[in-house]
């Protein structure tokens, strides 16, 4: 038996209740496949690519049905928050941009969406009696903040920015420090079924990482940034779209001046000022805009 | 007895005039033989001069040819010996040329195993050193790419910071 501190992430679809009445059986499987193999890819993808050792060493991950659980436990706890919130961004991104979701959209109906819960807590890895008796061999991560992250997970939907709720072990341990660049929305003391008293969680209203986009899986990269662009400019996007989106803008421009990408960032800039209620995030950006584009100037004085 | 003394007679004369012809026919062959016999001394007489004049001619040719060659023969005979001590020297010079070569030899021998093996030993070394060249490209090569990667990183983390 071994104790552990891990950063436990879970998450499933939003709407399946509505998907499961509105699909045949056979469109929600092959619903649950894409979601499946999109989590798929973008899980070993990014595991692998961070340098996580294997399955059972730092790491455990499992999707079954709608659902998937992640827990991550390198020892580096910093480490293993900072990886789930990109998980959590990018597993978002990918079924957004997912065959499913742009037919959905293309057929005028509102994306389907990912809610997660992330956590950290202590966890034993233990491998039990009863299941060395049924063959197993490879120790269980067991404890109660799995079933805390869950609960954490379930109120996902209650979220209005990145719908990525984040339980008090994990926002303790932000907010120690400053070395992951996260902002939280106000706390919210829910009660949860199952559970004797209230917990506190928050929602994740900025995460401002650059490897979000370039690291996501090749399979994915190609017309990324164009697809994210007409789903901002489709409707009511989801608010954490147009950060994403915009940091990948400032990416860009500091590689290199471009006037359209200018144009594009600053209009991109308006709409998430009008629908973010944390406009910190988005000021930061247009300072950065105006400190470093000269254009920016100049489009401000051309009325835009 | 006229008839047979007639005959005999007439036999007579036969065998007279047959003797007589062949008288005739013998005194004709002696007369030729003897002048045969005259030829074959004439011949023989000839002969013997010819073999003489023969003999003298020889005995001539050969006085000649040995006043001629004789002098050859000396002259061989001087070159023979001059090869034979030119010969002598030069196995003499060739046994002193090994015994002093022997030793060089063995030494070249073993210059040459060992230049040999240097030249191997330096064709593996840079073989080797192209290998390792090649290798310290590639490191060089992902040194510098993973450089451009940090350099962006810290920049993009730098942005980060800002925002």
């Amino acid at each position: 038996m071994e104790e552990i501190i891990a950063t436990i992430l879970f998450a499933d679809l939003i709407d399946s209740p509505e998907l499961t009445r509105e699909l045949t059986v056979q469109e929600y499987n092959e619903m649950l496949t894409d979601f499946q193999n999109t989590l798929f890819e973008v899980v070993t993808h990014h595991l692998d690519f961070y340098g996580y050792e294997g399955y059972g060493i730092d790491y455990e991950w499992t999707v079954e049905g709608d659902e998937l659980r992640i827990i991550l436990y390198s020892g580096q706890v910093h480490f293993d928050i900072r990886n789930a919130l990109l998980l959590a961004i990018k597993i978002k991104i990918a079924w957004l941009v997912s065959p499913f979701n742009q037919r959905v959209m293309k057929d005028g109906y509102q994306a389907s969406r990912i809610g997660v819960g992330i956590d950290c807590g202590k966890v034993i890895k233990d491998l039990k009696p009863w299941r060395m008796k049924i063959g197993e061999t490879r120790p269980k991560i067991e404890g109660y903040a799995i079933n805390r992250t869950k609960h954490i997970e379930s109120a996902s939907r209650e979220g209005r920015v990145s719908q990525i709720m984040v339980g008090e072990g994990l926002y303790s341990i932000c907010q120690l420090n400053n070395r992951i660049n996260i902002s939280f929305g106000q706390p919210q003391n829910l009660l949860f079924k199952g559970l004797d008293q209230k917990m506190q969680i928050y929602e994740v209203v900025s995460f401002i990482n650059f490897e979000i986009l370039p690291s996501m899986p090749s399979s994915f990269q190609e017309g990324l940034l164009e697809k994210m662009e007409r789903i901002a400019g489709n409707g009511a996007p989801e608010p954490w779209v147009l950060i994403i989106l915009l940091r990948s803008y400032i990416s860009m421009l500091a590689s290199g001046e471009d006037e359209t990408l200018v144009a594009k960032a600053l209009d991109l800039a308006q709409q998430a000022l009008k629908v973010l209620d944390y406009k910190v995030v988005i000021y930061n950006m247009l300072g950065w805009l105006y400190s470093n584009c000269k254009s920016a100037h100049t489009l401000k004085l051309a009325g835009r | 007895m006229l008839s047979r003394t007639f005959i005999d007679i007439a036999i007579f004369i036969i065998f007279f005039v047959v003797l007589f012809v062949e008288i005739l026919v013998s005194q004709k062959t002696n007369l030729e033989i003897e002048g045969l016999d005259k030829k074959i001394t004439v011949l023989q007489k000839f002969r013997s001069e010819g073999f003489k004049n023969l003999e003298e001619r020889l005995n001539s040719i050969r006085e000649t040819l040995f006043e001629k060659v004789n002098p050859l023969n000396i002259n061989l005979n001087e070159l023979s010996k001059r090869t034979d001590d030119l010969f002598e020297k030069y196995n003499s010079i060739l046994q002193e040329i090994d015994r002093k070569v022997a030793p060089l030899q063995t030494s070249f021998d073993d210059a040459l195993a060992g230049i040999n093996s240097s030249q191997e030993a330096m064709s593996n070394a840079l073989k080797e050193g192209e290998k390792e060249i090649k290798k310290m490209t590639e490191s060089i090569d992902a040194f510098r790419e993973e450089i451009r990667k940090i350099k962006d990183f810290i920049r993009e983390r730098t942005i980060d910071l800002e925002l």
